[in-house]
């Protein structure tokens, strides 16, 4: 990633007269050096990079979880994890693979790559920016502080009460888990702001609406929902944190309050959540069959309204999530339309990624093979999801293995296959080397097949009865057979993840490398070195159609943007007109104090309230101080 | 160089002070989360008053009107410097954001100091019922955002009395302005319902 610029190939820019401008571009743009330099940076890159790890890394180990409740379900009364632990185990696998996995990797993969679709040179608020991912990393060791005292949250990892009061979870286990979700909802919203202005603001000059990438479309959109979507967990995690701690009612009949209101306020979060990991896999779709197929996805257009209808329907489903409370029959009958519905946007999206490849002769690399994964398993969760829409059917299955493997066709299907294509098509770009091919062909063939092998048969557990989040069951159920079945199927997973790291690792000491652009792609981030420099583009490029590097005549350049200073160029948010230039500012270990105080003060509230207040007026001084060092860098 | 088409910018100016500014967009998304906020904890409201055979509950009795409704007028005529502040950094005055960043933190303090009566005039403390923590949830919310927009002009004034002034410093100046209309725009309706809903029985 510390790629010094002078070693970008020649080629990327005709003619050397622009290494002048390179060089000082990358003295301004430095990053700060040394061990302590990492607390400074502000790099949307570095960020991104940061926030795509530490998901990984949550991810090995909810995958691990999912392993253990594999393990101990595998025979009937097993006896490999207790109840106790069990509990603990299949919230802490939800918690970590919904808020520290899935909606951070996608943060990440956005922050790291739309700002270079759009070709800008870093996010509008870089410091506040870094804030966010410090929030996001101490929310993560928070939580597994609490799991590894034994302490972990164990109502689930959507915490319904009474069973998440303080009548049945004693203890600071879940206090901490509301904090935990505090510090996610934080990040995510950072995140958003930098790129919903980057995207609206920053794009090059020509970029007008309709010629914005599809990844940065689902992007955008993505974090309009987060802006719409988070709030409503900020009330829910509130709310429950003040009847835990300081004796509010919200969620206690006796008082007038209402158990329901936390299902609520949850699932109008929570079903746009399903949403906000979903999204940016459709737009990782679309770049990877572009560039797998060198055509323009078929109807941008329709493309493009697909996604907004989908954010929009988002909005409207969170109900069908509660069909067993016993709400109106209108109600109900609404919701179930409105999720019906939802197929419809998703439908267009399939048949225009159908008929940009009918006839084209793809290229069968890794990213092309998770995609067909992707059709293949999530067609599947979109149909079991049509049949949960319909109440009577939702009521026989509530609960059951049937959701389960519902919605692991959803996420795993829908985002983890289009994740891991995103992976093999960018690595390039992010890392400088291509990951290998064949072993890329094992991971996506294992991982498909133990996926496979571990949630279909679910389905046919669920129908056979089997609740979820039970510990144990006994052998004259008949669930024998299908619960080995699946847990085979997991340790075939394991084998596919563990191909994917080694493939990490060779490819990082060995792989070959990638130059600018290795799949011959559409978009602007390959229209610069591989990895970028710290500045992303010598002259920011100047576009003129939707695919800019499939131009006949080349990309144009901006000229006459000084190059002494931090400066990015602003432009006309519908047709990317150049409007000024603004100045942002660099390395700075503000924003790790800061969060470090708001953090610290967030924790020690578990235990003692006032600790909050403590950390926001700490925090006070060291606003103080960001303020004036942005003035004067 | 011929092949490459070539934009240049050299002219176009180093800092806006209006909606164009990426600061300024920053705002907006701000105020766009805490209005959302709002809205989920209006909401919050009505579906637990809907659920309630009285609201108020009959022993806690609808908040007394006197101490919010003088905080209300007082809020009303902050907007006065809050405007002049706005039109003052868009002239780059230097002296009269200095005077009414002043203004506005004075008259900010004022509602803030009353926002303790009107705590007061709900009649309950939070854990008497899911009424009451609903009360104090919104009326609780509204100043937290009004103590970080209290904190946020607190800073730009210091910096403004003891530093120069540039371009960045009259953004601010019309962004604190911005936020202040933010606090007044969304404590209009809050205060129709913390206040005068209970009062329809």
């Amino acid at each position: 990633m510390s790629t010094p610029a002078k070693k970008t190939p020649p080629e990327t820019d005709p003619g050397e007269p622009l290494a002048g401008e390179r060089a000082e571009l990358a003295k301004t743009w430095r990053k700060r050096s040394g061990s302590l330099g990492l607390l400074f940076s502000v790099d949307h890159k570095t960020i991104g990079k940061r926030y795509i790890i530490t998901a990984f890394v949550f991810f090995l180990v909810a995958g691990v979880e999912a392993a253990a409740m594999r393990l101990q379900l595998a025979r009937p009364e097993g006896r490999f994890l207790n109840p106790d632990v069990y509990a603990q185990v299949f919230t802490m696998h939800g918690t970590t693979m919904m808020f520290f996995f899935a909606v951070p990797v996608m943060l990440g993969m956005g922050l790291y790559l739309v700002p270079l679709m759009v070709g800008t040179r870093n996010v509008p608020f870089p410091r506040l920016n870094a804030v966010g991912y410090w929030f996001y990393l101490m929310g993560g060791v928070l939580l597994y502080g609490t799991f590894v005292m034994n302490r972990g949250p164990d109502a689930g990892w959507f915490a319904y009460v009474p069973l998440s009061g303080n009548a049945y979870s004693a203890g600071h286990g879940m206090d901490a888990w509301v904090q935990i979700i505090n510090f996610t909802e934080v990040s995510a919203l950072i995140v958003a702001g930098s790129l919903i202005v980057t995207v609206f603001k920053q794009r090059a000059p020509g970029m007008s609406l309709n010629r914005i990438p599809l990844f940065a479309w689902a992007i955008l959109v993505t974090m309009i929902m987060i802006v719409f979507a988070m709030p409503a967990v900020i009330f829910a995690a509130g709310s429950l944190n003040s009847d835990r701690s300081l004796g509010t009612h919200f969620f206690n009949p006796a008082e007038g309050g209402d158990a329901l209101l936390w299902q609520h306020a949850f699932w109008f979060f929570g079903h746009p959540e399903v949403y906000i990991i979903f999204l940016p896999a459709l737009g990782m779709i679309s770049a990877i069959i572009s560039a797998s197929t060198r055509r323009q996805i078929f109807g941008y257009t329709a493309m493009v309204l697909a996604l907004v209808a989908t954010a929009f329907l988002g909005f409207g489903l969170w109900v069908h999530h509660m069909f067993a409370t016993g709400l109106p029959q209108m109600g109900e009958a609404f919701f179930t339309a409105a999720s019906m519905m939802i197929a419809i946007p998703t439908g267009v999206q399939i048949f225009c990624w159908i008929a940009t490849l009918w006839g084209s002769r793809p290229r069968w690399d890794p990213p092309f093979l998770f995609v067909l994964g992707f059709f293949f398993t999530f067609l599947i969760g979109g149909l079991t999801g049509v049949m949960l829409a319909s109440v009577p059917v939702d009521l026989q299955l509530h609960d059951t293995f049937f959701v389960v493997a519902h919605f692991h066709y959803v996420l795993i299907g829908g985002a983890v296959f289009p994740l891991f294509g995103g992976i093999y098509h960018w690595f390039p770009k992010i890392m400088g080397r291509m990951l290998g091919r064949t072993l890329g062909i094992w991971n996506f063939a294992l991982l498909f097949v133990g996926f496979n092998l571990t949630f279909f048969p679910m389905h046919e557990l669920g129908f056979h009865g089997m609740p979820r989040r039970v510990y144990t069951y006994s052998p004259d159920r008949g669930w024998n057979g299908l619960n080995l079945a699946a847990s085979i199927g997991a340790a075939v997973m394991a084998v596919a993840v563990a191909l994917f790291l080694i493939n990490v690792v060779q490819s990082l000491r060995r792989g070959r490398r990638a130059g600018d652009n290795p799949w011959d792609a559409e978009s602007l981030e390959w229209a610069t070195s591989s990895p970028p420099p710290v500045y992303n583009f010598v002259r920011i490029p100047v576009v003129s159609s939707r695919s800019p590097l499939w131009e006949p005549g080349g990309l144009g350049a901006v000229t006459g943007m000084p190059t002494d200073k931090r400066l990015l160029l602003v432009t006309h948010p519908l047709d990317a007109e150049p409007s000024h230039r603004e100045e942002v500012p660099g390395p700075s270990v503000n924003p790790f104090l800061i969060s470090l105080t708001m953090g610290l003060g967030l924790i020690g509230s578990i235990f003692w309230l006032w600790w909050a207040v403590i950390g926001a007026v700490a925090s006070i001084p060291l606003a103080y101080l960001w303020y004036v060092t942005e003035e004067d860098p | 160089m011929s092949a490459v088409r070539e934009l240049d910018v050299s002219n176009l100016p180093d800092a806006v002070l209006d909606s164009r500014s990426l600061v300024w967009w920053g705002t907006i998304v701000m105020t766009v989360v805490e209005t959302m906020v709002f809205a989920i904890s209006v909401g919050g409201y009505f579906y637990l008053r809907n659920l309630a055979s009285a609201w108020p509950p009959p022993r806690i009795g609808p908040p007394a009107l006197t101490a919010a409704t003088v905080n209300l007028g007082i809020l009303l005529v902050s907007v006065i410097p809050a405007v002049l502040l706005d039109r003052a950094g868009k002239k780059r005055d230097a002296r009269k954001i200095k005077i009414y960043l002043a203004a506005n933190l004075v008259l900010g303090t004022a509602f803030l100091v009353l926002r303790y009566w009107e705590f007061k005039a709900l009649h309950c403390m939070w854990n008497q019922s899911a009424y009451a923590s609903i009360q104090w949830t919104i009326l609780g919310l509204h100043t937290t955002n009004l103590l970080t927009s209290l904190a946020e002009t607190a800073i730009v004034l210091i910096y403004v009395m003891t530093k120069p002034i540039e371009d960045h410093q009259f953004l601010d100046a019309r962004l604190d302005g911005v936020f202040w209309y933010f606090i007044v725009l969304t404590w209009l309706p809050l205060y129709v319902v913390v206040f005068l809903v209970p009062r329809l029985g």
